[in-house]
């Protein structure tokens, strides 16, 4: 045979071969990596389902951790408020201490004090507790020498069921508020209520 | 035989042909699989990104927000300070927009357009307000901007303290694109990537231009990437000017044009995208950008404004308005006019907002305020939350800190020990770690901790002096035993009034088949003693006396109703400081006295806010009665005198002049300096000392005090200067000072003495 032909013939030979090897090694890399659509929608939905689990998860560990603490846990649940809302007796003497501080020219911080007890008793009005709570213990920051602000977080804690809490601030309350008799049998029964004795109705 | 030269074999060569034949497909084949292989990988990372979290948000720490109020005592140059800390900006004209004020000469009024804030109970939602003050530097009203109604208090946001990252400092708050000004999106789109709605992650056109461009310039002028390639880059690349980068950052672009809507890739490049350093932290998105550049919110910007942040992408800090204001400037009006060309701005919005001033707002402190109180926070945030949701769930934690004191406590420590230092020059000399201070400052109605300084230098060592170093209390102990002995309920031999006269002389105390014998300082006694020179004075051998006779149980059970820790023994070292405490338990015994008689708690976080606004964790205020108000006047009235006539009578002297209580400590071994003091508003402990066993050498009233006097002349300047309440069942009498009973005129130094009702002496002096 021609000798040309015959090496023509071997390289194309060599050249097919090489081919087919690299086809085959190429066809069984890609079998291997080829995904479809569908996959790569599965895939995508595995993926989004295995984050929403982490994220419960998570979730779960963060409200595990909330409940595993005592006293500073705060979450605003709702607690059945136990008694009537409005303090009546409170809310007169308040108004009536805010005026003659106006008008007697009490000192600043006094007259703070006051102010911000009654925006709060209007943000319990409103149904804003956790604004009113904010209200109060600025009070007590700017001047704690007067006892309304204490009345009112007493208040607010013994609707709440935080009893203790409540305890602390109404025997405040009772040290400093105005000798009034019907005020201070409202606090007598708010502290009652406190210690879990109470029976009667709410003073009038 | 032939001799003639022979040709050699031709070689033997591989022909082209064959070795393109078996080179080439193999190549073709192995960089198939792997682009192959390399699409499948890319198209799961873009898919894990896009469908997770993002990115990581730090939880931001605030400070306490400030109320004003009708009254209170307020410098202008006090409330313009806090303003500008606040990131709010002067104008000359009646503020309009939000994060404006205006100073007015007469009457002096500050007007203020407040900025809009989310607190946790309520939303600020940024209205103007009028502040007057008084020429004797108090606010004189409070009106609204806008209304003229009358107002009796406003509150200015609080002050972000600091953020808690995790490895990437990265400051960044996501925005959904329906949020974003529509100006803005344009603006962006328009000078970063015109043809970004058209083509498919790779901007042929774009990448011709800025291959042409740079080829005429022999170096890069132009890049040619999209919004999508850039974003790819940041995401998961490097800066790295390479043809691989490039390559992979082009790949990638493909893809992710092929599997998310153009919509998500501009929202997360415009929350993703650099635009300016703060410090050590990057400044990430266009809400982050608008507040850190102007004090705003992205919709509040105007077109100036926006142009400028659409031009800052390119280089975030060479066009930096706080450092070039200049380029800034050039780089606005180069957008603007791109704006323009482009058909995106009018005539008349290009020629409105080329008149527009910068607007910038002065960049908040670059250093990491308050370090020591922003560890404590985090060490009590880590008992409820995991790390990585501290530095990735985007938490707000409204904390109790005031960053003006906090400021006068810094700067109170370290001035104080540099001048005891200059001073006392023994003290530089090498050894025991360093000259060190301690000082925490809480209101002592609330617990709330206002200031804290954990030490001298926090890069050097982050040990928190305030909380975990344990230190003898010295004399700060001793009013904690009169407390006790003064108490209606106290136990022992003899009822205990100011006025009572104990021998002040050495003696044996035997307990346990031990002795103890407490040593005056200077070993100088002074014989019979009333209670109250006793305290003044701080005279050992009496006060021992005292707690010897009331029992030093009664002593050790008084301490730990007022805070001490529980670990304090009975033993008879304790009536005179010999027990180890913190500052932290100090600053709670003495908030007793402060009080009125109320223990709380101390408390440094308020709330804790999640992202979507939801509280996730507060503490509010707790009180408990631990001694009636009558013994807890007792003891402020007793230590009125230490500031008056006794051991720190220097306060006076050094310029403080406000109603005061407190009491100078120092050990028998001079290792430790104390002062606990206390205002109707403010308390405040400080302690000096070196960490490591070495002497200090200094009396409380030398080195402790006056650190507390520079720290208080601050606090007490924003207060109205009060007397301490007088609750009921306490009366007053004029005694003798020394022999303590009623002063007659022919007493010289006479003192208005604090009683229990009832239980005030009549027996006239008869020592003069």
């Amino acid at each position: 045979m021609n000798t040309l032909l015959l090496s023509r013939l071997r390289v194309a030979c060599l050249a097919v071969f090489a081919l087919v090897v690299s086809a085959v090694l190429a066809a069984g890399c890609a079998t291997g990596s080829y995904v479809s659509d569908a996959q790569l929608e599965r895939a995508k939905q595995e993926r989004r389902a295995k984050y929403q689990s982490e994220e419960r998860e998570k979730r779960r560990i963060k409200r595990e951790h909330r409940e595993a603490r005592s006293w500073a846990g705060w979450i605003d649940e709702q607690v059945p408020p136990e008694g009537p809302a409005v303090l009546r007796r409170g809310d007169l003497v308040l108004g009536a201490a805010i005026a003659r501080a106006d008008y007697a020219g009490a000192s600043a911080t006094r007259l703070t004090h006051l102010r911000m007890t009654a925006a709060a008793r209007n943000a319990v009005a409103e149904g804003n507790t956790e604004r009113a709570l904010d209200l109060l213990e600025r009070a007590i920051a700017v001047d704690g020498g007067e006892g309304f602000a204490y009345l009112y977080l007493g208040h607010i804690y013994t609707r709440r069921g935080d009893l203790e809490r409540a305890s602390g601030f109404l025997q405040q309350a009772r040290r400093l508020l105005p000798p009034d008799p019907a005020l201070q049998d409202e606090v007598q029964w708010l502290t009652d209520m406190a210690s879990g004795g109470a029976q009667a109705g709410m003073p009038r | 035989m032939s001799y003639a030269w022979e040709a050699p074999p031709p070689k033997r060569r591989l022909p082209f042909l064959t070795l393109f034949a078996l080179v080439v497909p193999p190549l073709l084949a192995v960089a198939l699989t792997a682009g192959w292989v390399f699409y499948g990988n890319v198209e799961e990372l873009l898919a894990a990104k896009f469908d997770g979290r993002r990115w990581d948000f730090p939880t931001k720490i605030y400070s306490d927000h400030y109320p004003v109020y009708v009254g209170m005592p307020l410098s202008r140059d006090s409330l313009v300070q806090r303003l500008t800390r606040l990131g709010y900006r002067q104008v000359p004209v009646l503020p309009t927009a939000r994060g404006e004020y205006r100073l007015v000469e007469f009457p002096p009024t500050v007007e203020i357009r407040l900025k809009a804030f989310q607190y946790p109970s309520y939303r600020e939602r940024g209205r103007g307000v009028r502040i007057e003050l008084s020429r004797r530097e108090f606010v004189s009203a409070i009106t609204d901007l806008d209304s003229d109604e009358v107002l009796f208090d406003v509150s200015l946001e609080p002050v972000v303290v600091t953020g808690l990252h995790g490895d990437i400092q990265e400051d960044r708050r996501e925005m959904k694109l329906a949020e974003i000004p529509v100006p803005l999106v344009r603006a962006v789109v328009t000078v970063e990537d015109r043809r970004f709605f058209e083509h498919f992650g790779l901007d042929l056109r774009g990448l011709a231009r800025a291959v042409i461009v740079n080829l005429r310039a022999g170096g890069v002028r132009q890049g040619g990437s999209t919004l999508t390639q850039q974003l790819m880059k940041n995401f998961f690349l490097t800066d790295a000017r390479t043809l691989t980068r490039k390559l992979k950052e082009a790949v990638m672009a493909l893809v992710a044009e092929k599997n998310f809507s153009k919509e998500a890739i501009l929202e997360s490049y415009l929350n993703e995208i650099y635009l300016g350093q703060k410090g050590p932290v990057g400044v990430h998105g266009i809400w982050e950008a608008a507040k850190f550049y102007f004090g705003r919110e992205p919709r509040e910007l105007g077109m100036g404004q926006i142009a400028l942040l659409a031009g800052l992408i390119r280089a975030p800090n060479y066009y930096s308005p706080h450092t070039h204001p200049d380029r800034a400037l050039e780089r606005r009006n180069v957008v603007l006019r791109t704006m323009l060309r482009a058909g995106e701005i009018d005539q008349r919005t290009y020629k409105a907002a080329l008149g527009e001033p910068l607007a910038v707002v002065a960049p908040p402190p670059s250093t990491q305020g308050s370090p020591y109180f922003v560890d404590y926070v985090r060490r009590e945030l880590q008992e409820t939350f995991p790390n990585e949701v501290l530095t990735s769930e985007g938490y707000s934690v409204f904390t109790t800190l005031d960053p003006e004191l906090q400021n006068a406590a810094e700067q109170a420590v370290s001035g104080g020990l540099s001048r005891l230092e200059q001073d006392f020059p023994f003290l530089t000399k090498p050894g025991g770690g360093g000259l060190q201070a301690a000082l925490i400052a809480t209101n002592p109605r609330t617990g709330a901790i206002v200031a804290m300084v954990g030490g001298r230098n926090y890069r050097s060592t982050q040990f928190n002096r305030v909380t975990d170093a344990k230190r003898q209390p010295g004399s700060v102990f001793k009013p904690i035993v009169y407390l006790t002995a003064l108490s209606a309920e106290s136990p022992g031999s003899v009822h205990y009034l100011p006025t009572t006269i104990v021998d002040d002389a050495p003696f044996i105390w035997e307990y346990d088949k031990k002795q103890w014998e407490p040593h005056n300082y200077d070993d100088e006694y002074f014989g019979p003693v009333t209670i109250r020179r006793a305290l003044e004075l701080s005279l050992n051998a009496a006060t021992a006396s005292v707690a010897r006779d009331v029992g030093i149980e009664a002593v050790r059970d008084m301490a730990v109703r007022l805070g001490i820790d529980e670990s304090i023994p009975a033993l008879p070292a304790i009536a005179l400081g010999g027990w180890e405490v913190s500052p932290l338990e100090i600053a709670r015994a003495y908030g007793v006295f402060a009080s009125g008689g109320l223990a709380t708690e101390p408390i440094s976080i308020a709330k804790v806010v999640s992202r979507e606004g939801g509280v996730v964790e507060g503490n509010r205020i707790a009180i408990r009665s631990a001694i009636s108000p009558a013994d807890a006047y007792l003891v402020t009235h007793l230590l009125e005198g230490v500031v008056e006539r006794g051991t720190a009578r220097k306060l006076r002297r050094i310029g403080f002049t406000p109603p005061a209580a407190g009491k100078t400590g120092t050990t028998n071994d001079y290792n430790d300096a104390w002062f606990a003091g206390y205002t109707r508003d403010v308390l405040a402990v400080v302690w000096v000392g070196f960490d490591h066993s070495r002497k200090l050498g200094l009396t409380g009233s030398t080195a402790a005090l006056p650190i507390w006097t520079e720290f208080m002349k601050y606090a007490a300047a924003g207060k109205e200067p009060r007397p301490f309440e007088v609750p009921e069942g306490i009366v007053f009498e004029d005694v003798d000072i020394d022999s303590g009973m009623v002063a007659t005129w022919a007493c010289r130094d006479t003192v208005r003495e604090a009683f229990l009702e009832g239980e005030e002496v009549s027996l006239r002096c008869r020592a003069h």
